[in-house]
């Protein structure tokens, strides 16, 4: 990739989740990074002859999104080509790939493997978190020094939680030792049960195995109180009920070192959006209660949530199209990143949007240590531009993902990436 | 028009349903169009008039991935009995062992222009998921823990033949209901049709929120059958229950199995329903459920053919006026 081309973005509104303002502003982009920012919208273009200029027409201009919780690869899934197609769509420039893949990531050789073979063929970065346990399974250690060492940013365990509360604490306390995030699903298996549906009414009446909120809240207890002993880095992935915000707040007051993440399914829809029978709503945890989605909703607004994800687990019809019992989890959902988050908030919120999309630039850029995710000079020139007013219907034949199980096929949906820069080259064809 | 099709269709009302793969799918007139027609097509079979034929030439096939005795018998029975050609698919032997997906399967004998699909499944959903991908009326017989339409329509059938009305019945439904699908498909149909339902089962053994379903909730059986018309006991179903939903059989059988003495904490004139096979000696005494005076569970497989032709007449006779159109 060159990065010859300088750009001058003008008549832009510029999103600085660092310093939580919108500002009328141009950007100047030269050698693939951030050069100057000023707040004249419109400067005199004759004095940059030598740059491109991109009138930016009030559209917004924000960091490129992160996405910490995508998972890809193996038949069921989308190769690294088309999902950085669909993430360039959400306004997504940096992907974090989760570890649960085939083969799964957890040997060194494994993960530069993918690093390497996510830079041949994606336009986007791509991260990968190693998994902390040889095979996503309970009974051992991955070498998780090494990982780092080969490139993990952090070291996960995702979908499902570890069995053994002996060797996850060995684990948080061994990541602590390298100083590794780790980024950790709460369940409890027993309690959970294979449930596939929020334990409650619509569970009961459509006959569906119930999923029961303590399932999520004991798991989460017991990470939070392991990681407090062993000291390690936390973070907290797809949360879904209310009760774990009280949780993981108590917690954090207590100076435990904890984030916290929850889907952008779970502040959007509710456990009422699986009726009648949609596969493609089926994902982990369940869908819950309007009052939980609510109440995650809230709570990614006073930041009280640091991260969204999309929790993008692209799968094909082959394993969705069955009795919903059968079908497989997850949806394919990176796509719709920003159109969510705009849906959801803009407009309709008494944060602006810069405080918002802190949840999906600066915040993960802070946890996961990437270089991304700010409006700063010397930065990677890693930039969307997207018209937020414009709306489209969300359809699965225009989606660029090759698995379509998409939860908002047919919805009207609010925003369109319209620019996308990473490391200042122009992507050109969204 | 003749004398059936006026009791049947009064001007104002037309059974419009293209499939019935759940109760909650139906209005009140719904269901009364089809106990009414049951009615009929009662009088006439045991008036031995049997050259009511709807169905001739056209063909119902039964796909049944969960083993049954008596629905199968009864639709088979009842499809025949209205003219229809009838189609059994035995699962064991068939491709879906060799692995095809529950759609190939319907996809597949789609193409053999069926007119009836009759599905039962070990999945719930199974049935609203073939109703979505064939062109044909799919009835649903059973689909894991979510409904069993048909059973619940002999059952209210069976019990205004028996008490005249289905309004302010009182109907105490005990047992397993968490793993029932017989149980949720009787309580929205009996709440729909002015009865009042009550539960009687261990906390194990009941879904979440089951009380907003609409009905009074009891651990206790001698205080849950106090004043009811009818007991529903359902079936232990073992064979769902892996893991501690009961110390023993034995302690359920002593604080929730139905017999002669336990009725007498009841009206005099209460009955006992079950929609089988029964666990003998589990949740019923043999001597309860072999009473004529008392059970009404006979009953209940005799209606069940009525009930069923009625029902395959009816999504029927609709299919074809959309097809006509």
């Amino acid at each position: 990739m060159s990065n010859n081309h300088h750009y001058l973005i003008y008549n832009a509104q510029c999103i600085d989740p660092e310093n939580g303002g919108v500002f009328d502003g141009s950007i100047f982009i030269q050698n693939g990074i951030i050069a100057d920012i000023i707040d004249n919208a419109l400067p005199d273009l004759t004095k940059y002859p030598d740059m491109t200029h991109i009138n930016a027409a009030q559209n917004y201009l924000s960091p490129g999104f992160i996405d910490i919780s995508v998972g890809v690869g193996g038949i069921h899934s989308d190769n690294f080509g088309s999902l950085s197609q669909a993430a360039l769509r959400g306004g997504v420039t940096s992907v974090i790939i989760e570890p649960n893949i085939s083969p799964t990531i957890d040997t060194p050789a494994t993960c530069s493997h993918i690093l390497n073979t996510a830079k041949q063929q994606s336009e986007i970065h791509v991260y990968v978190a190693a998994c902390l346990t040889k095979d996503h399974a309970s009974y051992e250690m991955a070498p998780l020094g090494l990982l780092k060492q080969a490139g993990a940013v952090a070291l996960s365990f995702t979908d499902k939680a570890i069995d053994n509360n002996l060797l996850l604490y060995r684990s948080l306390c061994y990541a602590s030792s390298h100083n590794m995030l780790v980024s950790l699903y709460p369940e409890d298996n027993s309690l959970a049960n294979n449930g596939i549906a929020h334990e409650g009414f619509v569970s009961s009446l459509y006959g569906l195995d119930a999923h029961p909120i303590e399932a999520e809240t004991l798991g989460l207890e017991r990470d939070l109180m392991l990681a407090d002993k062993a000291n390690a880095k936390l973070h907290i992935q797809q949360i879904s009920t209310r009760y774990s915000l009280d949780i993981i707040q108590r917690y954090k007051d207590n100076k435990t070192d904890v984030t916290v993440s929850c889907s952008l399914q779970h502040i959007a829809l509710n456990e009422h959006d699986i009726i009648p029978y949609r596969t493609f709503l089926k994902m982990r945890p369940p869908l819950r209660t309007e009052d939980d989605r609510q109440a995650l909703s809230d709570a990614v607004c006073r930041g009280d949530i640091d991260i969204v994800t999309s929790s993008h687990r692209p799968r094909l019809d082959d394993v969705k199209r069955l009795p919903y019992g059968e079908a497989e989890f997850g949806c394919a959902s990176i796509e719709n990143m920003l159109s969510v988050l705009l849906n959801l908030y803009y407009g309709q919120s008494e944060y602006n949007l810069a405080e918002i999309l802190k949840c999906v630039t600066l915040n993960p850029a802070k946890r996961f240590d990437l270089p991304a995710g700010r409006l700063k000079i010397g930065n990677p020139a890693d930039l969307i531009i997207f018209n937020a007013d414009q709306g489209y219907r969300m359809t699965r034949d225009t989606m660029k993902s090759t698995a379509t199980n998409t939860p908002y096929d047919g919805q009207l949906m609010q925003g369109v990436v319209t620019h996308v820069f990473i490391n200042g080259n122009f992507i050109q064809g969204l | 028009m003749s004398l059936i099709e006026k009791f049947l269709y009064p001007p104002n009302y037309q059974f419009n349903k293209p499939h019935l793969t759940q109760i909650k799918n139906l209005s009140e007139f719904d269901v009364a169009a089809i106990l009414d027609h049951a009615a009929v097509i009662a009088n006439m079979t045991m008036q031995e008039k049997q050259n009511f034929k709807p169905l001739l030439g056209k063909t119902q096939i039964n796909l049944f991935f969960e083993n049954s005795t008596r629905t199968l018998a009864s639709f088979e029975l009842a499809g025949k009995r209205i003219g229809a050609d009838v189609l059994n698919m035995a699962t064991n032997t068939s491709s879906i062992k060799k692995g095809e997906t529950l759609i190939d399967t319907a996809v597949t004998l789609n193409a053999m222009n069926p007119d009836v699909l009759i599905v039962r499944h070990n999945q719930s959903g199974a049935a609203d998921l073939l109703a979505q991908k064939v062109n044909c009326a799919v009835l649903n017989a059973g689909d894991g823990t979510h409904e069993h339409p048909t059973q619940a329509l002999l059952d209210a059938f069976t019990i205004r033949q028996h008490f005249g009305t289905l309004h302010h019945i009182k109907l105490a439904i005990c047992g397993d209901i968490l793993h029932s699908r017989v149980a949720r498909s009787n309580i929205i149909l009996m709440n729909l049709m002015g009865a009042e339902v009550r539960l009687i089962a261990p906390k194990t053994l009941l879904p979440a929120d089951i009380e907003k379903f609409g009905c009074k909730v009891y651990t206790d059986l001698h205080e849950g059958i106090k004043d009811v018309d009818v007991i529903m006991c359902l079936r232990l179903q073992q064979e769902r229950m892996k893991g501690g939903f009961l110390p023993s059989l034995k302690e359920y059988y002593h604080y929730y199995g139905i017999n002669h003495e336990i009725l007498k904490y009841a009206k005099p004139h209460t009955m006992v329903m079950h929609p089988g096979p029964a666990n003998r000696g589990v949740e019923i005494s043999s001597e309860l459920i072999d009473d004529p005076a008392k059970s009404l569970v006979r009953k209940q497989v005799e209606n069940g053919v009525f009930v069923r032709q009625a029902v395959l007449d009816l999504i029927t006779r609709n299919r074809q006026k959309v097809s006509d159109l």
